[in-house]
């Protein structure tokens, strides 16, 4: 079975092929992976950012700081979410797509529930119970697909039209599950004051990456 | 009602599973209105249920081929990108070789053992899948076990 | 018509039901534990519409969405139990120390009459030696990720039931050696990326070679890494 290059939106650089999982690259895709490195790159240099807090009705103010086993689980957290955003934007198989977004989805837990904090740990659980949820849809999704067209790879995918609608909802809703409701979380985290700026960043832009590719992958396959 | 208190509602962390599990329910209740069909020509097909049972000692996992002469010929997405296509799911360990010999029923246990048809997909064909399955585990045991040892620290 | 797409619809009915039915009860759910427990039903209707496929490839996809489960599960309950002593230390300041997986143990301790002298039970002693033994053979025969799984169930066995008669391994014991074990398992990780995994790509002709090694460094990973967790008790 040749590789189809054709029906891919964008202009077609180059191809890695690892069996039957092709990883390719396009504008788009080229650029989500600069990108996602970058940042890795940032996150792996800056220092993590001191919080002060005032106390009120009380004297003295309180530092926040981020203690040094603390920056190294959340740093490689956060490089781990890094690398792993920068691959799934090349990856060419939609079972590993899934997988690529439950290993990012950890990882986020992971940035977050390393803060000794109540409400933080409250929100990484919480999170977690929605991880593992939507690996019903994502998965499900795949099954589906596989079943119905009898092939994962998205470039084959894209070469017919195969009335995907349904099994295309739902594998969205469980990439929203999955990573997309990360900054929500990440959100509350910082409203319970737990320090670390370049470390929770690294959720957002994952996510929002995770989003866009979702929709670029969601338009190709039909 | 107001709106304002719909978006306090929402905003509690310990509110959002549930409201995305009633979400998910409905989303998933379509599906019992959307015909599901199944595609004849799959990748990596299955022999018969029950076609193979005392007439290979692999039922049934037997794809053929003989190990380290001849591969087995299996249906994959990209033949053109593995060139030792059929190869490991026809290879079996001298330990397993003789052991399949001697019983017919090693086919329960040869997905596991070096060689045959699990072991191509998860280690070659989709390998990609295994390492990122392998790094999910490697992820959450880091976190449990940070956890854990950290649990006497004081901030 | 055959046999599986005979069965696909109405298995992908069964993982609905199943799906819909526990994500109903997670929506009703107030108590943290029961919705813990209730998202690993929802990972057992994935399963079963995984399975519906009914192809070798489907069988080979089961392994990663068990395993993602598993280990989600894994990170999880640890966090809710880590939340609730932290909980627990803001309300009352004592420092009291928790089990392993408390959570899932009875919080009160049923009546055990105490004149069984447990010492006198030769079975308590030899058993679990011998059925760890069994089973660490088992999965070396067997290799790869099953192989690790049945090894680590061995090791498992054989220490909880040591904390059970009494002999566990402290606390402090512990944590020397959990850095190097652990260690340990994550280079076998690496090892089986770089020479198992690349090696299939860029030698395709030593193809054996790199087939037993990717087997004995997964099987040895995730051995090392799931058996301690059983020397886990306090």
């Amino acid at each position: 079975m040749s590789l189809n290059i054709d029906s891919i939106a964008g202009v077609f650089y180059g191809y890695i092929p690892f069996g039957d999982i092709v990883f390719y690259f396009t504008e788009f895709s080229l650029i989500g992976f600069i990108i996602a490195l970058f940042f890795t790159l940032v996150v792996y240099l800056t220092k993590p950012e001191k919080q002060l807090e005032f106390q009120i009705g009380d004297f003295g103010d309180k530092l926040n700081y981020v203690s040094l086993e603390e920056l190294k689980i959340r740093r490689l957290m956060a490089i781990v979410c890094g690398i792993c955003t920068a691959f799934a934007m090349l990856t060419g198989d939609l079972f590993d797509y899934a997988l690529f977004l439950a290993v990012i989805g950890i990882a986020n837990m992971g940035i977050v529930s390393a803060v000794k904090k109540e409400g933080v740990l409250s929100a990484a659980f919480y999170y977690g119970i929605i991880a593992m949820i939507s690996t019903l849809p994502l998965f499900g999704a795949s099954a589906l697909i596989l079943a119905k067209t009898g092939t994962l790879s998205i470039l084959e995918l894209a070469k017919n039209s195969h009335d995907l609608l349904f099994q295309k909802i739902i594998y969205a809703v469980g990439m929203v599950g999955e990573t997309g409701i990360a900054p929500f979380y990440a959100a509350k985290a910082e409203m319970f004051r737990a320090p670390g700026a370049p470390y929770i960043l690294m959720i957002h832009l994952s996510s929002l990456l995770i989003i866009v590719r979702t929709v670029e992958i969601m338009l190709n396959v039909h | 009602m107001d709106i304002g208190k719909i978006w306090n509602y929402i905003s509690k962390p310990e509110v959002v599973p549930r409201l995305f599990a009633a979400f998910l329910c409905l989303i998933l209740a379509i599906e019992f209105f959307v015909p599901t069909t199944y595609y004849k020509d799959q990748l990596y097909p299955k022999d018969i249920p029950q076609s193979q049972i005392f007439k290979s000692s692999l039922a049934p996992y037997d794809r053929g081929g003989v190990p380290l002469i001849k591969p087995a010929d299996i249906k994959t997405q990209y033949p053109q990108f593995e060139p030792i296509r059929g190869k490991i799911t026809a290879y079996l360990t001298p330990l397993s070789q003789w052991l399949s010999e001697k019983t017919p029923y090693f086919g329960t246990t040869i997905v596991s053992t070096p060689g045959g048809i699990l072991d191509e997909i998860l280690y070659y064909t989709r390998g990609m899948d295994t390492i990122l399955e392998s790094l999910t585990l490697l992820i959450s045991f880091m976190i449990f076990s940070w956890i854990y040892l950290n649990r006497e620290r004081v901030e | 018509m055959d046999i599986v797409s005979y069965m696909f619809g109405k298995s992908i009915f069964v993982g609905m039901i199943v799906g819909i039915l526990s994500l109903y009860a997670i929506s009703r759910q107030k108590s943290d534990l029961h919705t813990l427990l209730l998202t690993d039903l929802v990972e057992c209707a994935m399963l079963v519409i995984i399975a519906a496929v009914g192809t070798d490839l489907a069988e080979a996809l089961i392994l990663p969405g068990l395993v993602v489960g598993l280990a989600e599960v894994l990170a999880v309950s640890e966090i809710l139990i880590y939340r609730n002593e932290v909980r627990k230390n803001n309300l009352m300041s004592d420092n009291k120390k928790l089990r392993l997986f408390e959570e899932f143990l009875a919080k009160e301790e049923p009546y055990v009459n105490t004149d069984v002298n447990f010492n006198k039970m030769e079975v308590i002693y030899s058993a679990p030696k011998f059925i760890g033994f069994i089973l660490v053979l088992y999965g070396a025969f067997l290799t790869g990720f099953t192989g690790g799984a049945v090894m680590a169930s061995g090791l498992l066995f054989y220490l909880l039931s040591q904390g059970a008669i009494g002999n566990g391994v402290s606390f402090n014991d512990i944590k020397h050696s959990w850095e190097a074990i652990s260690g340990f398992s994550g280079i076998m990780w690496a090892f089986w990326i770089l020479l198992g995994f690349a090696g299939f790509f860029l030698f395709p002709e030593h193809y054996l070679f790199f087939l037993v090694i990717t087997g004995c460094a997964l099987a040895l990973k995730v051995g090392s890494k799931l058996g301690l967790i059983g020397s886990l008790r306090i």
